[in-house]
């Protein structure tokens, strides 16, 4: 399947509709991928400045007197700092494999759409591992993006199957 | 064509059965296969009847490996959350507070067994894996120890890059200190069957019905990284891991291969802990 079928071409109602998801997918991918390969480089260059202001915020919370070990504070700042940066690059990672996703989706549009949808569920996984208050934001967006994910991947099984069918022998 | 002639009338002579072109691969099948023996796809019948079939069989089987695989993902989650609210304010792991957490993961993966088998019995699949020569099969078992030995190698580097160099902490190195029969179980016994038999077996299986059998092992390899939701950081390595078992998977056309690589890939590492 390559990006010069249009549903004119196909000449299906059927594969029109079908056509419309794997590009509605496309946009999702595209949407998906900048949006974590953005968020994550914006992270991953703000470590130092989130992890001072988690640790000063630790800080105040500690009885009025108690001595702080900086040399352990340094430490565990350093620490912090390469977990976000190394976590940070990881997830902007798979932003750059979503939009790779969105560009390829055409021409292998089963296993891009089913790659996809299992990236996508599992990043939302593993964010919400490493912070449970990520889960419940933006909750409806996620399940639709995961809905019409797997809507594309049963439009792209379809559309595989049509414009390739059997040969009796 | 098939190759007979319908005017022919010898009674002595079996009529050949009619064969179809698999849509994926291209091979011949029997026209009365539901699946192609060659890469495992599902083959299209003409009847409407069977069309329907054939499209519930194709979105039923997606759904039930995605709904399994999103259910093992939320025990992760769910552990994640326990083991935060449990030990969040450690500072000191001791070895009560290891053998807490190893006590908890036993039983997250208790769960985990009940959702594979619960997957199973709701499809009753076991997939068959497409005719390999004889050749091929054992070599992959002897191309198997070297692989095995190479992925070692590189999860050892790996781990210790994360740990000397990024100097980042790892806290599964404290629960696997646990010297004990359920560590071994734990951390060797279980994954090795539990998440092969749903992976490699289950998971790769399915796949091969929509796609090809390099995407298949791909795609199962990405499941198996991602369900290691508590290991973060080792994620990257999982998946090259998954590949490696995928393709053994698929070479040796057994899940006995891939099991027995997963069990000494984590008694391996289970070993240079306790050591």
């Amino acid at each position: 399947m390559n990006d010069a079928t249009s549903p004119g071409e196909l000449g299906s109602l059927a594969q029109s509709a079908r056509t419309k998801q794997l590009k509605s997918a496309r946009g999702i991918l595209l949407f998906v991928g900048i949006l974590t390969l953005a968020i994550n480089a914006f992270f991953g260059s703000q470590a130092r400045t989130m992890v001072n202001a988690e640790i000063e915020k630790e800080i105040k919370k500690l009885p009025f007197g108690t001595e702080v070990d900086q040399g352990k504070v340094d430490e565990l700042r350093e620490t912090a700092v390469r977990s976000v940066q190394m976590s940070s690059f990881i997830a902007a990672g798979l932003g750059v494999v979503f939009i790779i996703f969105a560009m390829m989706v055409y021409k292998y549009p089963v296993p891009i759409t089913i790659a996809s949808l299992v990236l996508y569920v599992g990043s939302a996984a593993v964010f919400g591992f490493l912070d449970p208050a990520t889960l419940g934001k933006g909750v409806i967006i996620k399940v639709l993006i995961a809905a019409g994910l797997f809507k594309a991947v049963q439009a792209a099984i379809a559309s595989e199957r049509e414009t390739q069918p059997m040969a009796a022998a | 064509m098939a190759d007979f002639d319908p005017t022919h009338t010898d009674p002595g002579e079996e009529m050949p059965l009619p064969t179809v072109a698999c849509w994926r691969c291209g091979l011949m099948a029997a026209a009365a296969d539901e699946y192609c023996p060659h890469c495992g796809a599902g083959l299209v019948r003409s009847s409407a009847k069977a069309g329907r079939r054939a499209k519930h069989d194709e979105s039923r089987p997606l759904k039930i490996a995605l709904w399994s695989y999103a259910a093992l993902l939320t025990t992760g989650i769910i552990h994640g959350g326990v083991l935060s609210a449990r030990f969040g304010d450690v500072e000191d792991v001791t070895p009560r507070i290891s053998r807490e957490a190893l006590y908890q993961i036993a039983v997250v993966e208790a769960i985990d067994t009940i959702i594979v088998v619960a997957a199973f019995i709701a499809l009753a699949a076991g997939e068959p894996m497409a005719p390999l020569t004889e050749t091929r099969r054992i070599s992959a078992w002897f191309a198997a120890v070297p692989l095995l030995a190479g992925m070692l190698a590189i999860n050892f580097m790996y781990h210790e890059f994360l740990r000397q160099v990024l100097r980042l902490p790892l806290i599964q190195d404290d629960v696997l200190q646990q010297r004990g029969w359920l560590t071994f179980v734990v951390v060797c016994i279980q994954p090795a069957i539990v998440e092969e038999v749903y992976c490699r077996g289950f998971a790769m299986g399915l796949l091969r019905r929509v796609t090809g059998s390099h995407a298949a092992v791909w795609i199962a390899a990405a499941m198996f990284a991602m369900m290691h939701v508590a290991v973060l950081l080792s994620i990257p390595y999982l998946f090259l891991v998954g590949l490696l078992l995928g393709y053994l998977r698929l070479a040796s056309g057994t899940i006995w291969l891939p099991i027995i690589v997963h069990f000494l890939h984590n008694l391996a590492v289970l070993l240079r802990e306790w050591n």
